[in-house]
């Protein structure tokens, strides 16, 4: 074998590897370009691949119509959606994770199957129930729907990680008095503390990113941020800045996330589709 | 008062026996050692003692009072698990006070404790180290720590010693034996080495798997004496010892035993069929008083102290165990002789010891 | 271990809120589509006639036919191009964290935010796709808006989204994969493609099926992308069922309609996750 040809050997996966960043990153950059541009330079054809940025459009998308508020609603929807999962999540998978407990296949089965189901088949019923119980178009009704999938994807995602935890240290503990509740807040929630990191950051990014349900179960006072961002759909033509500069708004924190927690994401990822 | 008594104890894993027909009493004080094969229920007896397993059906008691309804943590009992079981996000101290920061005892007793307990295993430069730090020897301190600080009535160990290194194993035996000496509480360890049984117990449970044993688990429970020199059955014979027992099938003749071409000395209402054995350091080369047997050195394990033979025979190959003055070469022809009076004796139908 | 008498308690919570979240509204759908109801009138209990309306009409089929059409594409190319960059990718040594975490990015980005970026690079006039196209002489066409472009133009949006999320997947699971079998087939000789033949694999078979049927579960669900970037159109080119039961309940206000739609479209689904339970199960119990 000649030297090149191991070296050509070698480079290739690099030359993969650049070009599916190079594809991968092409459209959020290409779009982040835009939200800088002059609307003038937005247009041009061919493109200006130089320019000098100007804020505005991010002014525009922001203080536009209940962006704002759309903003704040995603937040206060993660966090709720994210207590509640946990609250009821983190028992649940302790309870799951014990062999000989009732319903625990049943259960199981009954978790995935609702992470599979459409979203309209429950969105209809229960924008009916919502609307004559108050829920409809409230923050606190949309972190509760939410748990449609966030609940059995953190009951599942925990299990994984519980399941690491040898059952000895759930039994010394029982010796020394502790009751179940104390078991799990005191030796299992540290424990795993990673994967409810990432189980977190996983929901998050789901329910930040949420459409489906948010488009039908709110009209106003609880709108999200993808409704809002979807509100520039219409100007398309018309306003390309401030739409790309909403959308990177939407993308921004979920990026942040991405970059800081890459490591946490990809083991919540890889354990939810392989155990 | 017996410290822990189990009577007509049954274990089952949904349809699985695991334990049936268990009784046993141990003296406070005591350090009695389940010895058994894997299978055998030595673990789940330990645990169904500390309140972690359920039983089917019998009576557990610790310290005359009847505990199958209390809670583990109320049965003043406390456990060494066999990996350790330490909790990894808390350092050694928090470890050992655990159960006492759970039952909210002052801080100055907890920390007073803690000390004192650390002094003892050896951990006291240890103590703000988490788990992850430290080597398996000192793990087990502090596992043993843990359990010492409580203060329980029973210790109950779990194969305490079988992840740690030969030369440690060693080491950690002598100390479970001081702190034995030292705090004077009845002990329970579990185990499958025989070394560890008969160098710690007091007095030796030797367990069997169900489908081997019969009517119950229990084989035989007694000093290690007793359970070496004087096994109640050929299980016992068969499990305690290494080498193991050498073992010929007889038939009673008169009032004597016929092993083959050999006759050993018996007496009159023995079982048609016998098991004879005779543990490896009982025969010797050249004759002597008793019988003699003819063999063929085949080879030779030497273990620099001493030197194990193995000896082909009409009756079947013989192990012997000699001091390392002695000499032979494979191919050659010797006599064996075996101490008549280290004779057992075992029923063949029934596996039951026979006194002659 | 002996159980705890208040065990139970820790499922209660969980229970409720699945059972509130799931089991009310599947009876509750399976009622509804039993009504012709818009809403503002009285619902009128029909029978099954939301059912025959749905399977014997236009609309239902071709959004079940576009679902599927997309979803197949999608999943195929997906799990192919992800297998193709975890083997590529999972032989570099340097920098491949870094990789890793900016190809994540795309799956960070919201539906909605996707059909809004490819919404203007596709612009046919506007878009640099097309203005790129043009430098090598190639006339782009109007990739959303034409009938016959429109729907591989959701796939390759899709495909853009989510290859990250089967790449992620099986760069980790060909890490975790143990190194012995791969020496043994290189003592034996076996050239590069034998290997990953007889030995990647069937080692990889568990993690690809269950990567298939995750990616067909979520594009057989597909609906931001469609309703961002085309809403259905052109000439329902690109309508799925998710969409379709969107414009019934919400812009036709037939609420039976579109339950029956959803509850067709469910009973799909699960049959898709028995045949997956199945295929678990004959794996062996690994749960």
């Amino acid at each position: 074998m000649t030297a090149s040809a191991s070296a050509r050997r070698a480079l290739w996966p690099y030359a993969v590897a650049i070009a599916a960043v190079a594809v991968s990153l092409f459209p959020i950059f290409w779009i982040l370009t835009i939200a800088l541009k002059t609307r003038m330079d937005a247009f041009a054809m061919p493109p200006v691949w130089f320019f000098s940025p100007v804020w505005e459009n991010f002014g525009k998308a922001w203080s536009s119509t209940g962006f704002s508020g759309a903003f704040f609603n995603s937040l206060i929807v993660c966090a709720i959606g994210n207590v509640l999962a946990l609250a009821a999540g983190i028992p649940a998978a302790y309870y799951l994770n014990r062999k000989h407990v009732p319903g625990r296949r049943t259960i199981l089965i009954w978790l995935l199957i609702s992470y599979m189901l459409p979203e309209f088949l429950f969105i209809v019923p229960m924008y009916v129930l919502f609307q004559s119980i108050g829920l409809y178009d409230t923050v606190i009704g949309l972190a509760l729907i939410y748990q449609v999938f966030t609940l059995p994807f953190t009951i599942w995602l925990l299990r994984a990680f519980f399941a690491d935890i040898p059952e000895a240290l759930a039994e010394a503990a029982r010796l020394e008095g502790a009751s179940t509740l104390r078991i799990v807040w005191t030796i299992y929630v540290p424990i795993a503390a990673p994967g409810i990191a990432a189980t977190v950051i996983l929901n998050s990014i789901k329910m930040w990113n949420e459409l489906t349900i948010a488009l039908a179960l709110t009209f106003e006072k609880a709108q999200t941020v993808t409704l809002a961002v979807a509100g520039f759909r219409g100007y398309a033509s018309i306003d390309w800045g401030a739409m790309s500069a909403a959308s990177i708004i939407i993308i921004l924190p979920m990026a942040l996330f991405a970059i800081l927690a890459q490591r946490r994401i990809v083991q919540g990822l890889s354990l939810g589709a392989v155990k | 008062m017996s410290a822990v008594s189990l009577k007509a104890v049954d274990i089952s894993y949904g349809s699985v026996d695991v334990v049936r027909n268990l009784d046993l009493d141990i003296k406070a004080g005591e350090f009695v050692v389940f010895v058994g094969p894997s299978g055998c229920g030595k673990s789940t007896t330990l645990r169904l003692i500390a309140g972690l397993e359920e039983g089917r059906s019998g009576t557990v008691s610790i310290g005359g009072r009847a505990v199958d309804d209390v809670d583990p943590a109320r049965r003043d009992v406390a456990m060494v698990f066999q990996n350790y079981a330490l909790f990894p996000h808390m350092s050694v101290a928090a470890n050992i006070s655990f159960g006492m920061r759970l039952r909210g005892e002052p801080k100055g007793r907890i920390e007073a404790s803690v000390a004192e307990v650390a002094r003892m295993v050896g951990l006291q430069d240890h103590l703000h180290k988490r788990p992850g730090a430290l080597s398996g020897g000192q793990r087990q301190r502090v596992a043993l720590a843990r359990a010492i600080v409580r203060k329980p009535a029973v210790f109950l160990f779990d194969e305490p010693l079988s992840n740690l290194d030969a030369e440690f194993r060693a080491a950690m035996r002598h100390e479970l034996s001081r702190l034995h000496r030292e705090l004077g509480s009845t002990m329970i360890y579990v185990t499958h080495d025989q070394v560890e049984a008969m160098t710690m117990g007091d007095r030796i449970a030797v367990l069997a798997p169900l489908k081997q044993a019969g009517r119950s688990n229990l084989m035989q429970f007694g000093t290690p004496e007793e359970v070496y020199h004087r096994p109640a059955n050929l299980f016992v014979a068969r499990f305690i010892g290494s080498p193991p027992m050498n073992f010929f099938e007889g038939r009673a003749e008169g009032g004597s035993i016929r092993i083959g071409a050999l006759t050993l000395p018996g007496a009159s209402h023995l079982p048609a069929m016998l098991t004879v054995g005779i543990r490896p350091e009982h025969v010797r080369f050249g004759a002597g008083e008793g019988p003699s047997i003819t063999g063929i050195v085949e080879g030779v394990e030497n273990l620099g102290h001493e030197k194990l033979w193995s000896v082909a025979t009409a009756q079947g190959r013989i192990v012997a165990r000699t001091a390392d003055g002695v000499s032979h070469a494979a191919g050659d022809s010797v006599t064996l002789h075996v101490a008549a009076d280290r004779l057992h004796m075992f029923d063949s139908a029934t596996g039951d010891r026979v006194e002659i | 271990m002996r159980r705890d008498r208040h065990i139970r308690w820790l499922i209660a919570p969980a229970l409720v809120l699945l059972a509130a979240g799931t089991l009310y509204p599947v009876v509750y759908a399976g009622y509804l589509s039993l009504l012709q109801w818009n809403w503002g009138s009285e619902a009128k209990f029909v029978g099954l006639r939301n059912f025959s309306r749905i399977l014997s009409g236009s609309g239902f089929p071709k959004a079940l036919f576009n679902t599927f059409y997309f979803a197949i594409f999608a999943v195929v190319i997906e799990t192919l191009l992800g297998l193709g960059l975890a083997l590529a990718i999972n032989r570099i040594r340097i920098g491949a964290g870094l990789i890793r975490t900016l190809m994540i990015l795309p799956l960070m980005v919201s539906g909605i935010a996707v059909s809004l970026i490819w919404k203007v690079m596709l612009d046919p006039t506007l878009g640099i796709v097309n203005y790129l196209l043009s430098l090598v002489g190639i006339a782009g066409p109007a990739w959303l808006g034409t009938v016959p472009t429109a729907m591989p133009s959701i796939i390759m949006i899709d495909t853009w989204w989510q290859t990250a999320f089967t790449f992620i997947i099986l760069s980790s699971a060909l890490k975790s994969l143990p190194a012995e079998p791969f020496e043994a087939a290189r003592l034996e000789g076996a050239t590069p493609f034998q290997t990953f033949r007889h030995v990647t694999l069937p080692m990889l078979k568990p993690v690809l099926i269950t990567i298939v049927i995750f990616r067909a579960i979520d594009t057989l669900k597909v609906f931001d992308i469609i309703f961002g970037t085309t809403g259905g159109g052109p000439l329902r080119a690109t309508e799925s069922v998710q969409t379709l039961a969107y414009q019934t309940a919400f812009k036709s206000y037939k609420f039976g309609e579109s339950a029956a739609i959803a509850v067709v479209f469910s009973l799909i689904i699960l049959t898709l996750c028995i045949i997956y339970l199945m295929i678990d199960t004959d794996d062996g119990e690994k749960a």
